[in-house]
């Protein structure tokens, strides 16, 4: 199968993609940003998309920084997962997100595949998502008549969906660095141990003060599950204040389950995953706690 | 017998090729001017060609012609059982993909453009897609001659007293679902013509031999002017034995007078190639309450889809093995093959015997559970031994070594058991373990029916030895084990044989690579060859020392007198000496035919095979019974080879096995319509495979080369149904019906509700 006939820019610098971008919209074309290419080139192949311009963004520096800026980490869009997993900055202030992009497909997808990439293409079932919720992180978007700044939970509208501009250009990722107090975990959930899309994906940071025995914040994010990827509060709720317990867990479990059921509707799959996301919402706070 | 080269892990013949990337594949292979060929393939699953238009996609920019039925010069049907299958479908189609047209053009862009350019009406009929309804009088007819393919009736001793002898008697269903083979290679070829007007077909292949005859009858030529040439192939597991890119190739070749390619796209490959038989299964099995198995009935129903392709093969070996290796005095099985407008099912790694492994494996669970026996010694108590009776009939004289599978397997089974019981108490909550043990046997080449091998070994003046072979050797390492076998016999080390492989122009028939065939017939075959050539040079040394013939050997690449080691003559002056100065032709020519009768219409009763390959596998595994996932942590198959000729390529072949074994159980499942590529087909990858420990028997079968039978097929029929059995003793809960994946656990242990407490 051959690929379609497009016009592909590979530019140096931030201005002159923008500007491909901006032109192209200008004269009525369809672009599509190229950053690893790991989903765009499977959708070009199979014509699921048209195009007339693709602009390669993975030659431009700027955009491929991980740097620790006062209380915040920025990652740039063409940073892969291989070099999030790897990074020692990363690991150490915001390792949840290290072990989310060590999930991600295979060492040839890992290193192909970039932060960018996955955020904006917008899979329900991305790796990276749920834990870039739970960070609260910002997106910065750039186009030719200036950036705007967003967090990460008002960048999606559903499916593959986003706010994005065609003539605007993710730009950075910016994690601000979690409270000391924070106990993160990421769970996947898949049909087979590698290159496997998540059936689920959780990412859980929490606060349980052991002096008072009480959870004194939790944040929680559920992949695969929505539309959209959400923070799912109706389960936060019911532990914050409340001591670790079965009982407790069990309520949380259950809001979650029933949040999920509320924002996807009943689904084919929901006989399977309404059980599955109480059960593991139970394990994955579970784990947190116990990391001490 | 000792062996110098036979049992040797020596190197893969090949291999540097293959790693370094020299080696060509077909898709690698491409000749100045090559056109680029497609298919324009029926868009539904059943129905009547109206109309077909191709003038508008031949008029395309680069496109130079596009074929049809009309222009196919001979017969256009294919199928190496039942001549079913047409190359390009005139006035029917039977499935969602039949070929309709060919485009040759100049580029694939081309290509592309014409297909979207050709037009079809097609007057849609009512298709059937399940099999049992295929069968009912009102269902729609896929071929004009119904939709009962064939029907196997196996009938030993009497199942109703069988039954009333025994004091449990179980009845189950059990269903098996489509599979893709999977191979890592494509279907690919490159055709063309040379100046004589011999048309050259370089192809991806198991079965080059059969190729080329359907070839002729498609082309309606003299075979002499088709010549099948197999390329390095990526793997075939069946799915390689049909006809796939080669009728098109050769009629494009045929007709332009051009060099051509194809090379199927993944989605094509999944789309439009044989797939593995689903079928379903009804087994009643009956046993005393000591454990003795008294009798098996058994109905199967496999699918075909549109065309017969191996289904006759799959209906009659599933049937043939219903039992498991076990001997049983009543035996009853009906097997039907049905068409229905289902991508068709062919050839693929086992032939109905890894479905129906998994039927009478977790009945002989079953019932070991509910007889209170532990299941590993009701099988050694059940399991065939020399002399035991088949359900066919057949007495097995030699070569039985599920036995001593299940006796090896033992130690291994228990320090299982053991550990899973230690650790019942310390694993995390919602997470079990479980062992599981399955048997397999397996007949070696096609069942009740001839299947021949030959080979030829020529020895020049320098001394240089090459052996012909007509094997197909698809990564499976056949040229390897062909090699060591003749080494052996001629005293030489392996490195010394020059291979001719797989080409219907310098080679003989060697049968298809297919039913694990090929080290035993035709190593044999290869044997027998060496003998030969080695007595002519025997004679030739005997000549020069002087002595009788007799009273010659050959080692380590020298002839001698026995005993007198001192006179010996180098290989190569011995072969020197027979060409130059004596004027002989240092040629062997050996064929191999083992001994089969066809099998009794009515009870088929009579010897479908001469030898069996035997197995037992314990496989240990976790579940979380939140999630549903399986992890296989261990995997022990115990395997009777006969003779391991190169345990390394033995040992492999045990790992694919268990690899492809747990895609069986656990994930694979290929919808029509739906799965179009590995996207959502999901085998297992090197992260799911568990610690594997290989385990190599050797029952010595009289008529194999060096004692060896076969291990390509067996290595993958165990592994499923163990893995099955351990999740049931994980769980409590028997699984019916593969895969046994997410879902399918989760709703075994559960309702829809959490778990709660469980955690």
């Amino acid at each position: 199968m051959s690929y379609p006939v497009f016009r592909y820019v590979a530019p140096r610098t931030l201005q002159e993609a923008i500007g491909f971008l901006h032109e192209a919209k200008r004269s009525g074309k369809k672009t599509k940003v190229l950053a690893g290419g790991t989903d765009l080139m499977v959708q070009l192949r199979e014509r699921r998309i048209a195009v007339d311009l693709v602009v390669d963004i993975s030659r431009i520096p700027i955009l491929q920084r991980i740097e620790r800026m006062g209380n915040e980490i920025r990652i740039g869009p063409t940073v892969t997962h291989a070099m999030l997993a790897s990074s020692e900055l990363i690991r150490e202030y915001v390792g949840v997100l290290s072990e989310a992009a060590r999930t991600v497909g295979s060492p040839q997808i890992r290193n192909q595949g970039t932060l960018g990439g996955n955020i904006v293409n917008a899979s329900p079932a991305a790796d990276t998502i749920p834990a870039l919720v739970i960070l609260d992180a910002k997106l910065i978007l750039t186009g030719a008549s200036g950036e705007r700044s967003l967090s990460i939970t008002d960048f999606f509208t559903g499916p593959y969906q986003t706010v994005i501009e065609t003539d605007e250009l993710l730009t950075g990722i910016v994690v601000p660095l979690p409270p000391p107090s924070g106990r993160a975990v990421f769970l996947k959930l898949a049909r087979r141990k590698a290159v496997a899309i998540a059936r689920m994906n959780l990412a859980c940071m929490l606060y349980y003060n052991r002096q008072k025995e009480v959870f004194e914040w939790v944040r929680l994010c559920v992949g695969s599950s929505t539309p959209r990827p959400v923070r799912m509060t109706s389960a936060e709720q019911a532990l914050i204040g409340r001591p670790f317990s079965d009982r407790v867990l069990q309520e949380a479990g259950r809001a979650a389950a029933e949040q999920m059921v509320q924002l996807s509707g009943l689904r084919s799959s929901t006989a399977y995953k309404k059980p599955v996301v109480g059960d593991l919402v139970m394990r994955v706070v579970k784990l947190a706690v116990e990391k001490g | 017998m000792r062996t110098k080269v036979v049992g040797q892990r020596v190197k893969r013949v090949g291999i540097r090729e293959k790693v370094t990337g020299e080696a060509k594949f077909a898709a690698d292979l491409d000749l100045p001017g090559a056109l680029i060929l497609k298919v324009f393939r029926s868009p539904v699953a059943h129905g009547l060609v109206r109309r077909l238009e191709t003038a508008k996609a031949e008029a395309v920019d680069g496109v130079i012609r596009v074929f049809t039925a009309k222009d196919i010069p001979g017969e256009n049907l294919f199928g190496i059982i039942n001549k079913d299958q047409p190359v390009l479908a005139e006035q029917k189609v039977r499935f969602q993909g039949d070929a309709l047209a060919l485009v040759a053009a100049e580029t694939e862009m081309a290509a592309e453009e014409a297909l979207k350019a050709i037009e079809v009406d097609i007057e849609e009929l009512p298709p059937v897609f399940d099999p049992e309804e295929a069968l009912s009088p009102e269902a729609p007819a896929v071929h004009e001659g119904g939709n009962l393919l064939f029907h196997r009736k196996i009938v030993k001793g009497d199942v109703a007293k069988g039954f009333e002898a025994s004091d449990m008697v179980l009845e189950e269903t059990y269903e098996t679902n489509m599979l893709e083979h999977a191979y890592i290679e494509p279907e690919a070829g490159m055709a063309y013509r040379e100046e004589d007007g011999t048309l050259i077909i370089m192809v991806t292949t198991q079965n080059p031999h059969a190729d080329q005859a359907q070839l002729v009858s498609i082309l309606n030529l003299p075979p002499e002017k088709v010549r099948v040439i197999q390329t390095e192939t990526g793997g075939g597991f069946g799915g390689k034995l049909d006809l796939s890119v080669q009728p098109f190739l050769a009629l494009a070749a045929y007709h332009l007078n051009r060099p051509v390619r194809m090379v199927y796209s993944r989605e094509e490959s999944f789309q439009v190639t044989a797939k593995r038989h689903p079928l379903r299964i009804r087994m009643k099995t009956g046993a005393t309450r000591d454990g003795r198995l008294m009798a098996v009935e058994a109905e199967i129903l496999a699918d075909t889809g549109a065309y017969a392709s191996y289904g006759i093969a799959v209906a009659t070996r599933a049937a043939v093995h219903a039992t498991g290796p076990y001997e049983v005095p009543h035996v009853k099985v009906d097997s039907r093959v049905v068409y229905t407008n289902n991508p068709w099912s062919g050839a693929m790694r086992g032939f109905g015997v890894p479905q129906i492994a998994i039927a009478h494996e977790s009945q002989m669970d079953k019932l070991a559970v509910r007889l209170g026996l532990d299941p590993l010694e009701f099988r050694l108590k059940n399991a065939f031994t020399v002399g035991s009776v088949t359900p066919t009939g057949q007495t097995l004289s030699a070569s039985v070594g599920i036995r001593e599978t299940l006796k090896r397997a033992r130690p291994y089974y228990e320090t299982y058991l053991r550990e899973v019981e230690d650790a019942k108490h310390t694993l995390p909550q919602g997470i079990c373990r479980g062992v599981g043990v399955a048997s397999m046997w397996y007949g070696i080449g096609n069942t009740g029916h001839p299947n021949p091998s030959s080979a030829q070994l020529e020895v020049d003046a320098k001394g240089q030895v090459t052996l012909f072979t007509g094997a197909a050797d698809i990564g499976q390492g056949s040229d390897t084990v062909l090699v060591q076998i003749a080494a052996e016999i001629l005293g030489l080390p392996y490195e010394r044989i020059r291979l001719v492989r797989a080409d219907t122009i310098l080679t003989t028939d060697a049968g298809a690579t297919s039913a694990s065939r090929q080290t035993y017939i035709s190593g044999r075959a290869v044997m027998e060859a060496a003998k030969r050539v080695r007595q002519i040079l025997l004679e030739t040394a005997a000549h020069v020392c002087g002595v009788p013939d007799s009273v010659m050997t050959c080692r380590d690449g020298f002839f001698f007198p026995q005993y007198r080691e001192f006179q010996r003559i180098p290989f190569e002056e011995v072969a020197r000496q027979a060409v130059e100065e004596r004027g002989t032709t240092v040629r062997g020519e050996g064929d191999f035919n083992p001994e089969t009768t066809s099998l009794d219409p009515e009870t088929g009763q009579g010897i479908p095979y001469t030898t069996y390959a035997f197995a037992s596998q314990v496989s240990l595994v976790e579940v979380d019974l939140v999630t549903g996932q399986v992890n296989v942590l261990k995997a022990v198959s115990v395997h009777d080879v006969g003779k391991a000729v190169n345990p390394a390529n033995v040992e492999g072949q045990i790992f694919s096995g268990v690899a492809m074994g747990i895609g069986m159980g656990l994930f694979e499942q290929f919808y029509p319509g739906r799965t179009k590529s590995f996207d959502t087909y999901l085998i297992p990858t090197a992260m799911d495979m568990p610690e594997t420990i290989p385990v190599i028997v050797e029952v010595p079968e009289p008529t194999g080369p060096f004692g060896a039978k076969g291990v390509g097929e067996p290595a993958l029929i165990p592994t499923a149904p163990a893995i099955l059995n351990a999740i049931h003793q994980a769980t409590g809960a028997w699984i019916n019906r593969i895969p046994a994946d997410l879902e399918t656990i989760r709703g075994l242990t559960s309702s829809s509700e959490s778990h709660g407490p469980m955690l």
